[in-house]
């Protein structure tokens, strides 16, 4: 099927590579099924999510444990059993950032992450109950890393 | 604040398409029903908070500039980790 997408143009996507959000996205209620489009330049540290109802809705995604190894939270039972989890490994951790025009501004959103399980691409966006911030800097350890 | 006091069962209503009900308590909880035109987003005010953030998420017009920035970025990094 072809979608348009915010980014990137209209583009060809297979059925097996659509993610069904089996918990919204807050705020975004009717949007059930979304695309990760990947950027060669960008690599895997960044993708975009977009919606395959409307181009002009498509968030940024940051590979959380690429840039904070130590961000493991605790996901609850009712939780992996609306991805239908079965084997941890297949879960993976990805938080919406908001991209400045002062980019280093830019914040992401630690507390309620999106969750994909990539065994059947079912998705879900949480919230989790340890004192996260909504809005943390983005490019805090990105930064030091470059400087080093 | 408008503070009004109401027993379990009662309602109140705001404009006239919008009825809060009190529909049960127990303890220190209580249980709201809302009845309002499906377009009215309600939310619990901690949720709020997040579907403002995804709103500003998905709306931002700055992925551009992600590209541009992230792709110096792996840049830098590659020329500087590979001594």
């Amino acid at each position: 099927m072809k979608i348009q997408t915010r980014d990137f143009g209209e583009l060809e996507i297979r059925e097996d590579e659509i993610i069904h959000f089996k918990q919204p996205i807050f705020g975004f209620e009717s949007h059930k099924k979304f695309v990760i489009i990947s950027d060669q330049e960008i690599g895997d540290q960044f993708v975009w999510l977009q919606s395959a109802h409307d181009p002009s809705v498509c968030f940024i995604l940051v590979n959380i444990v690429g840039i904070m190894p130590q961000y493991s939270p605790q996901i609850n039972e009712e939780s992996l059993q609306i991805l239908q989890v079965t084997q941890p490994s297949t879960l993976t951790y990805w938080t919406i950032a908001v991209i400045q025009e002062d980019f280093k501004a830019s914040t992401h959103n630690l507390k309620s992450p999106i969750l994909i399980n990539k065994a059947n691409r079912y998705a879900a966006q949480i919230i989790l109950d340890g004192d996260y911030p909504v809005r943390a800097l983005l490019f805090d350890q990105e930064e030091e890393a470059v400087s080093c | 604040m408008l503070i009004l006091q109401r027993k379990c069962g009662e309602s109140i209503m705001i404009n006239h398409d919008i009825e809060i009900t009190l529909v049960e308590i127990s303890g220190d909880k209580v249980k709201i029903g809302i009845e309002a035109p499906l377009e009215i987003g309600i939310y619990r005010k901690e949720i709020y908070q997040i579907v403002e953030s995804n709103k500003q998420a998905a709306t931002n017009a700055h992925s551009k500039k992600l590209m541009k920035v992230v792709a110096q970025m792996k840049k830098s990094n590659e020329n500087g980790s590979e001594a």
